[in-house]
């Protein structure tokens, strides 16, 4: 790539980047005002650089009464990870049933499949409450965990789906008569060579589930189990309760730091070995 | 990795089987179990039980309920409450979630205007004739807790509509606010001021001007209890042909700006650049701000009103599960709550201005309210407007309304518009109801 | 490019047993709640009381008379059609720039993405009005360019819009699915292209996108599903409004079911949208045949 077009490849970047990121810094920088001034005015400097303090993460972070965000941040935690790792497990091991076997009413099954995500939840919230809590499940994560186990999360069987098939059936073939069987042409053929679909699911499974606010909110009763969705939700009352923004603010930038480290660590998989020969300048 | 494969499909299955036939509960559950209310128990055995109680707010809310439960279970040693608060969003979608599913909390924070709907159902609140309301005014408990002569919820506040005062604005503007006892001569000083002040609006519509003013003008509720409109067209036009002045006149902020904010959060209003604003009084301490004094005076009214316009309401009322397994507990909880000293003096002011008159004496004995809300609330009280129904402020009526306010206020429709249209869409919503 | 079937085309039941853990969390998990909202569809369900059977009151209602049900399925269509082919375009060309090797790359594939995981907070709904009000960041820069002001939401011709690129900005995970598919490309595939000379639009056009399309078409279906179906931007920044100019479908859904509490009504909508989702999906997918391109001979 020639200088000239590199810089220019920059400056768009870096212009864009600008858009992208104002929110963020502005959120961070809400956190170092007082009320009145988060909303009227859009500077990201605080009036008064002299009194900046860490004041609203120290307050936000110690919550309310027992319950504070480190509890929120350990409840988030639990139940994400847990329900990312299943969730990779049992879609990939769906994806690839459909990918490559043919049975009777397949295309039957794909298209139930696929129909499952096409019901907005608003409508099934109340039939699945009533199922969890006939199960016995309301007030602990396993609405969260079984779900995902099981696999009931179309989207990510659909795209492990399509990443599968973009695999050639070759490699499948040839494993067969080296001897491989099925299962083994799925741990050692199909899911190494799906290692960007498996971050990018893994990826955004984290973020939905890290950011759902409003089955935690239905499925879970106690403080002692809230996430750090519904923690900072938790002191916004529109009917005359004072809300310490500033502290709602800071809250709301700590609850971006893990998914977007992960994605930092992660994204190297989504370009390592992209082969820019063809896109050179 | 084949053995994890395989260990998941296994363990899936082992799962499925086991939930297939585990009959478990948790303890939530069990408190809700549907079956038998249980006897109630001799005293000197006193069982150990948990309430759950539920409740929207801000910090200041949970802190101080937190602290009551907290003495309660000292007084109680054999009770333990198991606090279940969360911020306003989603609340009532949660609520009603619980009731849908049987099992809603013991205790329930609930909001006035959701009584209508909730109430469908004879026994979703127990009756709480138990607990002690001698302090209580009973002309507001029989107009607004109590329903086929059973009291739903005990009142845990008192609000009153009222005209908020940003005195900084009006000094700078130079005008006496204690003149705007009119509508006319809000709309005349309105003007006056956005002529010099291009950015400046005596007046900010919270969506609330037009019930006030149509209700000044018929003296009628919205929707009728029998189900009839308590208004005709004629009486309408009137009250859309005061939106139509008050925006053409930039006495309030033009709609586009205005839709965007909640009240607090309105920058005009932050910066005064607003003058007055008609709310209830537990907004205060939101609407406040280092930049301006507040002040409350009297609703404007029409020269020929037929009625205040006045709302007065509970700010929200606290019921229990009539499902629940611990009704009598329940109520003695509450009866603690809003009647013995220690509770109010703990809880405060964090649900507005008490309802019951002797907790708004001892809180102002001990600094705990902010006189400006109890001012507010005790001129409302002065001279109410009859309770509105739940035909009126059922949730689609409001909605349909807004919208039509909105159409005006946008110039998307003329007054005369407005009020065909009124007529006939909130007439086609009370079809439905009656159905 | 078609592989010839091969020794695959036989009866294979062992694909069920890898579809076991889908089927049993089916039937565990989604199967009542669909049969139960379905049979609500057909009742009156105020969620206080049992619901009851009043057969195809429901739908009779929608048709004729529910002014409400033809205007927000209208802003939704017009805001699907506008925001997902700008957001896929927009993250397909910003993820073959980000797929560069350029120094300090990483920084910004991280900063592109930081929006999407900021989703439908409650900080994001303030900074959005904040930007577009009358005094607002974007009015300012326009009133230097002389233009303006706007009301970006508060006019009804343009809230729609305005709250469509809300859902641009948030490109990152068509971006990351891109960026994923990229990188799958065969690299030999492109230097068999430089060796015939093509250019670069020309590889681009005839080698990227092709290899690419299964990615294509599994996020232009998942990105029209998930737009009918949202509404949390339009709850948290315009409520709907202004006169239900950004009443979005899933709004009129939530609205129905949690504030009017008619569940009933609200089921019944919904399975008019399910309708209108299966009738769209089975139609991209039939028309994709045309241009998709599977490296596994395609059959399914």
């Amino acid at each position: 790539m020639s200088n000239r077009r590199q810089l220019i490849t920059y400056l768009f970047l870096i212009l864009l980047g600008i858009i992208m990121i104002y929110p963020l810094l502005f959120l961070f920088s809400a956190s170092f005002k007082s009320n009145e001034e988060i909303f009227s005015s859009i500077s990201l400097l605080p009036k008064e650089l002299a009194s900046v303090t860490f004041e609203a993460f120290r307050n936000g972070w110690q919550g309310v009464g027992k319950y504070g965000f480190s509890t929120f941040f350990t409840n988030s935690f639990l139940i994400t990870v847990p329900v990312v790792i299943v969730t990779i497990i049992s879609s990939s091991c769906v994806a690839y049933g459909f990918a490559r076997f043919k049975f009777p009413y397949k295309k039957l099954l794909f298209t139930l499949m696929i129909s499952t995500i096409m019901l907005p939840s608003t409508i099934i919230m109340i039939p699945s409450y009533i199922l969890f809590k006939n199960f016995g499940w309301l007030n602990t994560y396993m609405p969260f965990w079984i779900p995902a186990l099981l696999g009931s999360d179309a989207y990510f069987i659909f795209m492990f789906l399509q990443f599968f098939r973009s695999i050639p059936r070759e490699l499948d073939e040839s494993a067969i008569i080296d001897g491989c069987n099925r299962l083994k042409i799925f741990t050692k053929i199909i899911l190494p060579l799906s290692k960007p679909a498996i971050i990018s699911a893994g990826i955004f499974k984290f973020i939905w589930t890290w950011n759902s606010f409003v089955e935690p909110l239905i499925y879970i009763n106690s403080v002692s189990k809230y996430t750090v969705a519904l923690g900072l939700k938790m002191s916004i009352d529109t009917q005359g309760g004072e809300v310490m923004w500033n502290e709602m603010m800071a809250m709301s930038c700590l609850a971006i730091i893990p998914p977007a480290i992960i994605f930092f660590v992660a994204q190297k998989y989504f370009v390592e070995g992209i082969s820019t020969s063809g896109l050179k300048g | 990795m084949k053995k994890v494969i395989s260990i998941v499909l296994v363990l899936s299955l082992i799962i499925t089987l086991f939930v297939g036939c585990s009959k478990d509960e948790t303890p939530a559950e069990q408190n809700n179990a549907e079956s038998k209310s249980e006897a109630t128990k001799p005293e000197d055995k006193q069982e150990e039980i948990t309430l759950r109680y539920m409740w929207w707010g801000s910090d200041s809310r949970h802190e101080a309920t937190l602290a009551a439960i907290e003495k309660y279970e000292e007084l109680n040693p054999h009770i333990k409450i198991e606090p279940e608060f969360s911020g306003w969003d989603g609340y009532y979608q949660k609520l009603v979630t619980q009731l849908a599913g049987g099992t809603a909390a013991d205790i329930m924070q609930v909001d006035q205007p959701w009584l209508g709907d909730l109430l469908k159902n004879e026994s979703t609140f127990a009756d709480l004739s138990s607990v002690d309301t001698t302090n209580f005014d009973s002309n507001f408990l029989n107009q607004y807790c109590i329903f086929n002569d059973q009291l739903v919820g005990v009142p845990m506040g008192i609000n009153g509509l009222t005209m908020i005062i940003n005195t900084t604005f009006f000094n700078e503007v130079g005008i006496d606010y204690n003149a705007l006892t009119d509508w006319e001569s809000i709309v005349e000083a309105g003007k006056e001021i956005n002529s010099q002040y291009a950015d400046k609006y005596i007046l900010y519509d919270t969506g609330m001007l037009f019930d006030t003013y149509l209700n000044q003008v018929t003296g009628n509720q919205l929707v009728k209890d029998d189900l009839s409109l308590g208004f005709t067209e004629e009486e309408v036009l009137k009250a859309f042909q005061f939106v139509d002045t008050i925006y053409e006149n930039k006495v309030v902020q033009p709609k586009e700006e205005s839709a965007l904010f909640k009240t607090t959060e309105n920058p005009s209003w932050i910066d005064n650049n607003m003058g007055m604003t008609m709310q209830w009084p537990s907004m205060i301490n939101s609407l406040d701000s280092d930049n301006k004094e507040l002040e409350v005076i009297s609703i404007p009214q029409l020269e020929a009103a037929k009625a205040s316009g006045v709302v007065v309401r509970p700010s929200m009322l606290i019921s229990v599960n009539g499902k629940g397994s611990y009704i009598e507990e329940s109520a003695k909880f509450i009866d603690w709550l809003v009647n013995s000293d220690e509770g109010i003096l703990t809880l405060k002011a964090v649900r507005g201005v008490p309802a019951s008159a002797y907790a708004q004496d001892l809180l102002v004995e001990n600094d705990l309210l902010n006189p400006l809300q109890q001012k507010g609330v005790s001129m409302a009280l002065e001279n109410p407007r009859d309770k509105v129904n739940f035909y009126s402020s059922n949730a689609e009526v409001s909605a349909v309304k807004k919208e039509i306010i909105d159409k005006v206020a946008l110039d998307i429709s003329s007054p005369e518009e407005a009020a065909a249209e009124m007529i006939t869409r909130i007439q086609q919503v009370v079809d439905e109801i009656k159905n | 490019m078609k592989i010839k079937a091969s020794r695959y085309e036989k009866k294979d039941y062992i694909g069920y047993l890898f579809l076991l853990p889908w089927i049993i969390g089916f039937l565990l998990f989604k199967f009542y709640p669909f049969l139960m909202s379905f049979y609500y569809s057909f009742t009156d369900f105020n969620m206080i009381n049992p619901p009851e059977l009043i057969g195809l009151k429901n739908f009779i209602k929608i048709f004729t008379t529910d002014a409400d049900f033809y205007q927000s399925l209208k802003v939704t269509l017009i805001y699907t059609t506008f925001s997902v082919p700008v957001k896929l375009i927009f993250a397909l060309f910003i993820a073959m720039v980000l797929s560069m090797k350029l120094k300090g790359i990483n920084i910004f594939r991280t900063i592109y993405y930081l929006p999407s995981i900021l989703g439908g907070s409650v900080a994001v709904s303030i900074l959005w009005k904040f930007l577009f009000m009358r005094q607002g960041l974007v009015n300012k820069i326009l009133s230097y360019l002389t233009i303006g002001p706007i009301d970006f939401l508060g006019d009804p011709d343009v809230a729609l819009y305005t709250i469509s690129m809300l859902s641009v900005w948030q490109f990152g995970s068509s971006m990351v699915l891109f960026l994923a598919a990229l990188k799958n490309v065969p690299g030999e595939l492109y230097e068999a292209a430089a060796v015939d000379g093509a250019g670069k639009l020309r590889t681009f056009f005839k080698i990227t996108i092709p290899m690419i399309t299964p990615i294509i078409l599994f996020n232009l279906i998942m990105q029209t599903i998930n737009t009918l179906q949202t509404f949390t931007s339009a709850l948290v920044i315009t409520n709907g409004g202004p006169v239900k100019s950004t009443y979005l479908y899933g709004m009129m859904l939530y609205e129905e079911a949690f504030q009017f509490m008619n569940m009933g009504y609200a089921s019944a909508l919904s399975w008019i949208l399910f309708i209108i989702i299966i009738g769209l999906t089975a139609a991209i997918f039939k028309f994709s045949s045309y241009w998709t391109f599977y490296e596994d001979g395609g059959d399914f």
